[in-house]
């Protein structure tokens, strides 16, 4: 090949590959290839070799992406997507950028609990200071978690963070969510992974509820998405 | 008469052609420029596209990562099942022990398939290991290219002005000379000329001074009608006259 022929081949690819991305607002791209509308599958072999060492069950290994949430951590990202069942969800946190190499954490969720308080008083009751949200530890099912956020002996306060939703739109928001979160974490016996609790005070335009959700570390590796 | 006209129409052809040539020459350091700077500009892009590349293989190193996890995670997998069913034999629950050996089968085949997955991925990695050692090799020679051709353009340059410098010189040196020559032949002209007109003035004197007053002059005084040199000496002799009672002017 001649100098001429490789520069020419050379600019063709660069100029393929520099075609800017179409323009998307302010909402950041996704990483992993996940979307609303995807189809995800996840390997269920490391779900069978925890079973009895974990609260986390896991349901239907494959099924598609019905919405997506989106948190603005200044700097950082949290993308969720809800799955089809209405019980699992996938969180994937990016630092810096949101390319895959910038995926900093993989999270496999599902709903625990869900209560919801009628009037104020019943949701301090819930999750006011006299509740065990925010305490050291935390327990469910059969495992004792410990607390990820806060340095206090005693109850800490809740961590705000508000959540974009996708579910018509790709790039509209429907509406936001306001959470009030706490997180617990503990390691799973002969496992390298770790099984999580998130309890949140989630504030929607119609809804107001306390959700409990048990989650288990993932490998980009377990997750397929078409 | 097909013959003249094929032979204008080559006459025309190579009347276009010259002017193309012409105008190709007189811009040659130009397009060479041009050239130069359209061939850095696509060294750049190709640069853009060797590190499109390295990031690629970077984010599939980052994969593989996550990949060789698995593998392990699988591989110790199959070896707590084993080991679980063999527990098992060793107490006497045979059930259990072969639910352990048919699940440790399967983690097993999960564990060929994650094993050819990394295979693969370690191949693509390769394989733009390759691709960018063969793009940095022709990045790196067409630098070198990039550099010689500007090397070479600045000698042209430089050889462009001297021809001009010198080409400008010969020009003055040669005005120069013809000036100088017109000036000496000038010189000589009236040099020339002025010897001309001293001889002819010679000439002229004594032609005047043969039939001018001075001849004639010289002739009266001869005759004694003009008073000559001798005019001083009969003014003192009649002084010396007077004073012997003579009276000026009173011949002796």
């Amino acid at each position: 090949m001649s100098l001429g022929t490789l520069f020419k081949v050379l600019a063709r690819d660069a100029k393929d590959t520099l075609v800017p991305p179409p323009p998307r607002g302010a909402i950041p791209p996704e990483p992993l290839k996940l979307r609303r509308g995807g189809f995800l599958e996840i390997d269920p072999l490391p779900f069978r070799m925890l079973a009895g060492r974990a609260n986390f069950e896991l349901g239907r290994n494959a099924q598609p992406i019905a919405a997506r949430g989106l948190v603005d951590l200044n700097g950082s990202w949290l993308h969720r997507y809800y799955l089809d069942d209405d019980e699992t969800w996938l969180q994937v946190k990016t630092d810096g950028g949101t390319d895959d190499a910038s995926v900093s954490e993989c999270i496999l969720w599902q709903y625990w609990d869900t209560k919801t308080p009628a009037n104020l008083s019943e949701l301090k009751e819930i999750a006011g200071p006299q509740s065990e949200i925010g305490l050291p530890t935390y327990e469910v099912g059969a495992f004792l978690y410990q607390r990820v956020w806060g340095a206090s002996r005693g109850q800490t306060e809740l961590v705000r963070f508000v959540e974009q939703v996708f579910d018509k739109s790709d790039t509209i928001p429907s509406f936001s969510c306001q959470h009030h979160a706490m997180l617990y974490r503990r390691p799973i016996e002969e496992s390298s992974r770790q099984e999580y609790v998130l309890i949140s005070v989630e504030e929607c335009p119609d809804s107001l509820a306390v959700v409990t959700s048990i989650g288990v570390d993932v490998s980009p590796a377990d997750l397929t998405v078409t | 008469m097909s013959g003249i006209f094929m032979k204008l129409w080559t006459a025309l052809r190579g009347a276009a052609n010259e002017a193309g040539e012409a105008a190709v020459d007189a811009n040659a350091t130009r397009i060479l420029d041009q050239e130069i700077r359209d061939a850095d500009r696509e060294l750049r892009e190709a640069r853009i596209a060797l590190a499109e590349m390295m990031g690629k293989q970077s984010v599939e190193q980052n994969h593989l990562a996550e990949k060789r996890a698995k593998l392990e995670e699988y591989a110790d997998y199959i070896r707590r099942t084993l080991a679980k069913q063999k527990e098992a034999e060793g107490a006497g629950r045979t059930a259990e022990a072969a639910q352990h050996g048919a699940l440790a089968q399967e983690v097993a085949a999960k564990y060929a398939e994650q094993e050819a997955i990394v295979k693969a991925s370690e191949n693509v990695i390769a394989e733009y290991g390759r691709n960018i050692d063969v793009l940095k090799q022709k990045i790196t020679a067409g630098e070198a290219a990039i550099r010689t051709l500007k090397q070479r353009a600045d000698t042209v340059k430089a050889k462009q002005h001297v021809i001009k410098a010198s080409a400008a010189v010969a020009a003055a040196s040669s005005g120069t000379d013809t000036h100088a020559r017109s000036a000496l032949e000038s010189l000589e002209r009236i040099e020339r000329r002025q010897e001309e007109s001293l001889a002819q003035m010679e000439a002229a004197n004594k032609l005047a001074a043969e039939t001018s007053g001075a001849a004639l002059e010289e002739r009266l005084r001869k005759a004694g009608i003009l008073p000559g040199t001798s005019a001083a000496s009969d003014v003192l002799a009649r002084f010396q006259n007077e004073a012997a009672g003579r009276m000026p002017g009173q011949a002796s």
